[in-house]
């Protein structure tokens, strides 16, 4: 129990190192000075002592809703598949769960960005509502279909049997449900080809449109989430889709899953840097790559599985 | 006469839960009604009628109140006749509700042997002796489904929900359509009860058609009524879903997964009587303050009418399927039921259940984004006509209605154990497999699926974590004490007006032109532009309107055959009489040829020379030169 | 091992197909034939089969290396488009591709009832053939047929290594001397192209 509260806070709190180390690995191959690792945390504490400013227009959405992002992401964290063996785990929560979860923080975030009525924040919700529309049943196919291959539909349980028995003979379907999800969480987590978060350029934006209205502790909240969602979609991919390193004891276990997250997030760095952001009508040829691969993976495992 | 088993008993319950709340919303929209004796016979008369269906025991009193119940609810529709587009709604529903009841009809008297006095429980035999089970199967889904609006008998379901007044909509999307669903419930598992496999993946496939089909309509439609309208096509698919995967799983003998399925389809059904009839209570609480259907109107009403602002909100989690909500709960069951066919091994299934499992994920994507358009631009930003800006929260009776039936959406939330103990007993009683115990094996906090490494969900535990995590957040916000202020939005420089914000039509823009290859939209675009350039104008208008592929493809398609026909038989009225004697010629004919070649011996050979001749005399003799 | 490698061999020719740049589809086809020739040295040192690892060089030579660099030259000496558009939309593709895969799954069932091999490699082989066939079909332009050609020839390879243990040695050279004959025919044709204008 002590460890898997222990796995709870350790992620929350490597969430803002790691989105500030995607940066930093940019910049880095970009020749410029990166940024220090902190600055997530930097960010946090200047927003925090700032005033919050809300729109007139605004109605009690704006209130509440910040907190209903970030609680159903706090919540999924306690969902994740172990990274130490012999850990306390949820098993049994099972893929719509989760995505229903993330959908839940997405909703409302898109209620945000309509609240204040801007044109911006239509517009973020606009797209954002395009992208998760075509994310969402990829994302379920794809953890089904690994949850299925690792014969158990809850995903703690699943991380668990894929370490301790690596399905090799559904391996085709395995890659592909890989594929998939790195493409979902480069799309749900507004990574480059599909949003750029970095650029205030209303071409391009997303994410940043919906919440350009907001400011203070409730930017910060915001802030949080979205790294918070990163730290969950990376862990999944390190536990579903790196399943080793389960059976050290404690301390190593830990070292190595969050140099599992740093890999995850150096791939994710070195991606963005070599693709371009893509045009909104034509992020739909990379979302329907990872339908096709999520479908795939499940038919294919349907069809040549047992 | 009557039957009051458990299955009637929980469909009357699911009636009353959908009426009860909906007596006290229909009284308080009385004072908007003209004729107000009319309206209320007519209300009682269909209420009394759905209650009739569902507890009637032979054929003869079952169709009595079916007819009833279409008949008075196309009455309704024509409460409020305010233009010609209500009339057609009204005629187009009455059309199609009798077409299936010619089917129904067909249905009752072939199992029936002709008498329609029958009880049901009689039928089983008759039916099981019938040579072409196939054809009873049909007629019952042709009669059934063109009342619960599937893929394709749902055309007439967009536009007539809309017509009728708020009450009546709630009501019909609500109530009636479960109804049709009780329908397939009885006949399918007490009348034709063994059923090849077959049956189950065509339902299947209809449902999974139809839940794909209901939500891209539904999101591209600014009619917050006809919006919903298309959702009860989608719900009824995820019902047929699981409906489907109970018929599969009982026809490959696995009772067990069978009866899970079935729970999940029935629980859907309460699930959406209870939110459909909320959102379309709200619905017509925005309507009755604003005087419009047409969401591009709307805007802001949150701040005027923040209890049904909220109403409204719970009924769109719950209707988009997310966590903890009553919809995610037998949304998850159905998903379940369908990933236990993983070990399956006919071929058909395999390739049918991934694709059932794909129509479903994309359905909840689509419905998200669906609800997050109808509700960000009905309630949220800024008004955008003067309607909307002078709304009033509804008067208190309506309000009460809308506040009983959020509870109605609430209990199925919190006291799904109960719902489906109950829903387990209607299945123990028609002689099938109990699986409460297995859902819920330890207490009521963790509900599991029935498969061999199934998940699990545990809905209590999930509300209660997000409550407290949120309620955590927001007391150390306030014990924080972080200063507030209001200020104007900020946009660019320019001043945020109504005009600046993102309608519907561009809201579900994006999405739009993605499935632009099958809505095939009508695009209106007008612009007064300034001396010849492109790009700078004055004044700008435009608007999207789609009409559905199946309507466009198949209905009109189906308008010019019959237009065809009818033109032949009036030029058939016309001969001369010698036309007359050779047709009478033909179909001797057309006698002789068939029996010689049906009853006497049959080759292709043969049937192919004898259609050439009867061909050639039949153009020569009858059709003539063309004039 | 194998399975894997067939996996991405799948993957690369679906990538191949959503591909709207030249460059991007050449890379992918290399990626594919790369495939292609581990998988073959890998069965090959399973099976200890001098032949098949000898092919599984030359197809890595050949097709992973030297057909891409050389395609590209030819882009480059006659400044071809960049720009790629399937004919066929991305939306019809989204469903085109799932339905292909799960009819070819469904057509080579009996197939793979007949030969005792691992269902997989059957039928993703035959699907692949497949897909390289869309391949040609949903571009216009005559280096991304003449890879759609190049896939197909791929797909040929990796049915035959899988369905019977290895072609012959001397079917695949001979295989390999028609797709350079094929090479500098293109190239000729090019050349004469290039001097007419």
């Amino acid at each position: 129990m002590i460890l898997y509260l222990l796995t709870i806070v350790l992620l929350i709190l490597i969430a803002p190192i790691l989105l500030s180390y995607i940066k930093a690995t940019k910049m880095v191959l970009f020749f410029k000075r990166p940024v220090p690792l902190l600055q997530g945390y930097r960010n946090f504490s200047k927003l925090f002592s700032k005033e919050t400013i809300i729109s007139e227009e605004t109605s009690a959405i704006t209130r509440y809703a910040p907190f209903l992002v970030l609680s159903p992401l706090l919540v999924t964290m306690f969902f994740l598949p172990p990274i130490v063996g012999g850990a306390y785990y949820v098993s049994f929560v099972d893929a719509f769960t989760i995505t229903g979860l993330i959908s839940l923080s997405t909703f409302f975030l898109m209620l945000l960005g309509l609240d204040s009525a801007s044109a911006f924040g239509g517009m973020g919700s606009s797209r954002e509502s395009f992208i998760s529309a075509l994310v969402e049943p990829a994302m379920i196919l794809t953890i089904f279909s690994v949850s299925l291959m690792a014969d158990n539909l809850g995903i703690g349980q699943a991380g668990v049997n894929l370490a301790e028995h690596f399905p090799k003979e559904h391996m085709a379907s395995y890659l592909f449900a890989g594929i998939s999800f790195f493409i979902l969480l480069m799309a749900e987590n507004g990574r480059i080809p599909v949003d750029n978060t970095e650029t205030h350029l209303e071409l391009t934006m997303v994410h940043e449109a919906m919440i350009l209205d907001l400011t203070g502790v409730y930017l910060a909240i915001i802030e949080t989430a979205s790294s918070i969602k990163f730290v969950i979609f990376a862990s999944l991919f390190a536990s579903l889709f790196m399943p080793f390193g389960l059976d050290f004891i404690a301390p190593i276990a830990f070292v190595i899953f969050v140099l599992k997250l740093f890999f995850v997030a150096t791939l994710v760095a070195v991606f963005e840097v070599n693709t371009a952001k893509l045009r909104i009508f034509k992020i739909p040829n990379l979302l329907g790559l990872a339908i096709v691969f999520a479908f795939l993976s499940l038919i294919t495992f349907y069809v040549l599985g047992d | 006469m009557f039957v009051f088993d458990t299955l009637s008993l929980v469909f009357v319950a699911l009636i009353l839960l959908g009426v009860l709340p909906n007596l006290f919303y229909s009284s308080g929209y009385l004072p908007h009604i003209e004729r107000k004796g009319y309206y209320q016979l007519h209300y009682f008369a269909f209420i009394a009628s759905m209650l009739g269906v569902v507890v009637s025991a032979n054929a003869l009193v079952f169709l009595f109140f079916w007819e009833l119940m279409s008949l008075s609810s196309w009455q309704l529709i024509l409460t409020e006749v305010e233009d010609k587009s209500t009339i057609k709604a009204a005629r187009f529903y009455f059309l199609m509700t009798h077409f299936g009841f010619v089917f129904l009809m067909l249905f009752f008297f072939i199992v029936g042997n002709g008498n329609l006095g029958l009880d049901f429980s009689a039928m089983h035999l008759i039916a099981s002796e019938f040579a072409y089970p196939g054809l009873l199967f049909l007629f019952l889904l042709l009669g059934f489904l063109s009342k619960a609006g599937a893929v394709p008998l749902h055309v007439w379901l967009p536009y007539a929900h809309p017509a009728a007044p708020s009450p009546i909509s709630a009501l019909m999307s609500g109530v009636m359509l479960k109804v049709a669903i009780y329908g397939i419930f009885r006949f399918l598992l007490d009348v034709l009860y063994p059923w090849p496999l077959e049956w189950g993946i065509l339902i299947l496939s209809i449902g999974a058609l139809s839940s794909l089909i209901g939500v891209l309509y539904a999101l591209s439609e600014h009619d917050i009524k006809a919006l919903l309208a298309n959702h009860s096509i989608e719900n009824i698919g995820i019902i047929l879903i699981g409906f489907g995967m109970g018929m599969i799983f009982d026809s490959l003998h696995l009772e067990v997964l069978s009866t899970f399925a079935f729970i999940a389809a029935l629980f859907h059904t309460f699930n959406h009587m209870s939110f459909k009839s909320l959102l379309f209570m709200s619905a017509g609480a925005v309507l009755h303050q604003t005087h419009t259907k047409n969401m591009e109107k709307y805007g802001g009403l949150i701040k005027a009418m923040p209890l049904t602002a909220f109403t409204f909100l719970i009924a769109a989690i719950s209707i988009s399927a997310l966590p903890p909500s009553n919809g995610f709960l037998s949304e998850w069951m159905i998903f379940q039921s369908l990933l236990d066919s993983s070990h399956l091994t006919i071929i058909s299934l395999k390739l049918a259940i991934p694709f059932a499992i794909f129509s479903l994920a994309m359905t909840g994507g689509l419905a998200i984004a669906c609800f997050v358009k109808a509700y960000g631009i009905t309630f949220l930003g800024l008004h955008r006509s003067t309607n909307a800006k002078h709304a009033k929260e509804v008067n208190f009776l309506m309000k009460s209605g809308m506040i009983l039936m959020t509870a109605v959406v609430l209990s199925l939330m919190l006291f799904t154990p109960f719902y489906i103990q109950w829903f387990d007993k209607v299945f123990v009683s028609l002689g099938r497999a109990s699986v409460y115990a297995k859902i819920f094996p330890d207490g009521i906090w963790n509900m599991h699926s029935i498969g061999i490494n199934g998940g699990m969900v545990s809905p209590l535990v999930l509300l209660i974590s997000l409550i407290v995590i949120t309620a955590l957040m927001l007391f150390a916000y306030k014990l924080f004490g972080v200063k507030t202020r209001l200020h104007k939005t900020w946009a660019c420089g320019y001043t945020t007006s109504a005009k600046t914000q993102y309608s519907a039509t561009g809201f579900a823009g994006p999405i739009r032109r993605f499935f632009d290859w099958l809505y095939k939209p009508n695009e209106h675009f007008h612009k007064q532009t300034i001396a010849e350039h492109n790009t700078k104008f004055t004044s700008a208008h435009y608007e999207v309107h789609i009409q559905p592929l199946f309507e466009r493809v198949f209905y009109q398609s189906m308008v010019k055959l019959t237009n065809l026909i009818s033109y032949w038989v009036y030029r058939l009225a016309h001969f001369g009489q010698t036309r007359y004697a050779a047709m009478i010629f033909n179909i001797m004919l057309l006698v002789l040829f068939s029996y010689r070649l049906f009853t006497h011996e049959f080759s292709w050979a043969l049937f192919i020379f004898e259609l050439l001749i009867m061909m050639t005399s039949t153009k020569i003799l009858i059709i003539g030169d063309k004039k | 091992m194998v399975d894997f490698l067939i996996g991405l061999f799948l993957a690369s020719l679906i990538v191949a197909l959503f591909t709207t740049r030249l460059n991007g589809l050449l890379l992918w086809y290399a990626i594919n034939s790369l495939m292609l020739g581990l998988l073959a040295l890998s069965m090959g040192s399973s099976i200890d089969d001098d032949a098949m690892i000898l092919s599984g060089v030359i197809t890595i030579l050949m097709k992973a290396i030297a057909i891409p660099f050389f395609l590209k030259n030819i882009s480059q000496k006659f400044h071809f488009s960049q720009q790629i558009v399937p004919k066929i939309k991305v939306h019809y593709a989204i469903m085109l591709v799932p339905v292909i895969l799960v009819f070819t799954f469904y057509l080579s069932e009996p197939i793979v009832n007949m030969i005792h091999t691992h269902a997989n490699y059957m039928a993703i082989s035959i699907s692949s053939l497949f897909l390289a066939l869309l391949l040609i079909m949903e571009h216009s332009g005559v280096v991304p047929k003449v890879i759609g050609f190049l896939a197909l020839e791929n797909s040929l390879f990796l049915l035959g290594t899988t369905a019977t243990k290895g072609m012959p040695m001397l079917i695949e050279l001979g295989i390999f001397f028609d797709l350079l004959m094929a090479i500098v025919v293109i190239n000729l044709l090019f050349d004469k192209e290039e001097m007419r204008i």
